[in-house]
């Protein structure tokens, strides 16, 4: 009878713990809360210390894997610094002729989207089916929701929830993500979903790509100039693949970013639109 | 220190250091769910109670650092620790195979879970999120847990002499 009891009571709690979690989950859907604030306030100091650790253990071995060939190295990277010298140089006389030629025709300027801040990625989403990363900067830092995260190599994603010290930056590749782009050459508006379903789980997809779209495999993917978040020309990927079926009017098209997400450590944050 | 306090700061930095380096487990898009092997032990060992409330914190701690719904993953290792410790009363007896099986039945659960809250509403074919991820991200996990078993089993041996 007391096992019976027993059994009963915790029956009883899971069904209460149940019902109070299914209301939580409804109500804190992608928001800053609370609990999750204070949380990781005592989180982030103990992920800085082991993504420091990492980093040094990381580095060192990088030191010894690399100490044979430093010299090469470095005399390579001194002429490609004398060249992308001159190159800075030829581009800056051109943004002053592009000015001065929008000035003449009367063009608005092309509107800058600042760098809010430079951050360092903290970890990432342990399960298989989002493409979500936490990175060491948040509210404190002046960073508000959907402002647009980018790497050197292109976009990366934007930002879904911001705490005060850490936010969660959901990728261009999560089911979820959906990036207003167009094609390079025609500048032809597309949508860019994320497809991490698909094959090695780091893909994008083109919606609604019907057959007399012009677009050819190895075409450059960038984010429109109507996107509401994303600013204009930002490069976000590749054409891998395209699928044509022959039933129908409607393309498959396969787009691989440009951003390698499971070597991103350094992003930088940009204000949204 | 007491025991329960020892596990409860030994989970925070698990689940911290998963966060870390989960990301070098990634094979194809796939990454293993250790979670589920942490609070499958933990149930069979431990029983329904501690498994129920450790599997709960795990999942909180899972949707504060990088979840998007507080709540989701701490219902779903909840069930997980106390389906587990159950299991545990009728048959349980440091059996490998028992444990093998939990465990790829655990993370089958979590994924088809997962499948009904992202997957389903945006009317994506379940054989083909069975294919692409569940069942790999099963034997994977799977495939974790088996190796670190013969790592632990490889240690003892030599620790005993």
């Amino acid at each position: 009878m007391d096992v019976y009891n027993r059994n009963k009571k915790k029956g009883i709690y899971i069904i209460i713990i149940t019902i109070v979690l299914i209301i939580l989950i409804s109500i804190t859907a992608e928001k800053a809360n609370f609990a999750t604030n204070i949380v990781l306030y005592i989180t982030t100091p103990v992920y800085r210390l082991f993504n420091g650790i990492n980093n040094f253990i990381g580095g060192g071995f990088n030191y010894v894997v690399k100490i044979g060939t430093l010299q090469t190295d470095n005399s390579r990277l001194l002429k490609e610094n004398e060249k992308l010298k001159y190159d800075n140089f030829m581009l800056n006389e051109f943004k002053d002729e592009n000015e001065n030629l929008r000035k003449l025709l009367n063009m608005k300027e092309k509107k800058l989207y600042p760098v809010v801040t430079a951050a360092e990625v903290i970890g990432v989403d342990p399960s298989s089916y989002r493409k979500v990363f936490i990175i060491d900067k948040g509210k404190n830092n002046g960073l508000s929701l959907n402002m647009v995260v980018i790497n050197y190599n292109g976009l990366v994603g934007k930002l879904v929830e911001v705490n005060d010290v850490t936010s969660k930056v959901m990728t261009i590749a999560d089911e979820q993500s959906a990036v207003s782009c167009m094609l390079q050459r025609s500048k032809e508006e597309v949508m860019l979903k994320g497809a991490n379903l698909q094959e090695n789980g780091e893909i994008c997809k083109l919606d609604y790509i019907t057959t007399d779209t012009d677009i050819i495999e190895g075409e450059d993917i960038l984010t429109s100039n109507i996107s509401e978040i994303y600013p204009e020309g930002i490069p976000v990927g590749k054409v891998v693949k395209i699928e044509t079926d022959s039933s129908s009017l409607i393309r498959k098209v396969y787009v691989k970013p440009n951003v390698n997400f499971r070597r991103l450590n350094d992003v930088l944050v940009l204000k949204n639109k | 220190m007491n025991d329960a306090f020892k596990i409860v700061i030994a989970i925070f930095l698990y689940a911290i250091i998963n966060t870390i380096y989960v990301r070098y487990f990634d094979i194809m898009g796939i990454k293993p769910n250790i979670n589920a092997i942490i609070i499958v032990l933990i149930g069979l060992n431990m029983g329904m109670t501690k498994g129920m409330w450790y599997g709960l914190y795990l999942g909180f701690l899972v949707d504060m650092l990088i979840g998007t719904n507080l709540g989701l993953n701490a219902l779903i290792y909840m069930y997980i620790g106390y389906i587990s410790g159950a299991l545990a009363k009728k048959m349980y007896n440091e059996n490998i195979f028992i444990s093998a099986v939990a465990i790829m039945l655990a993370d089958i659960f979590y994924s088809v879970v997962i499948y009904f809250t992202y997957y389903l509403p945006k009317d994506y074919g379940f054989l083909k999120y069975a294919i692409r991820l569940l069942l790999p991200e099963a034997v994977y996990t799977l495939g974790i847990y088996l190796t670190i078993y013969a790592l632990m089993g490889l240690f003892r041996k030599r620790t005993s002499f």
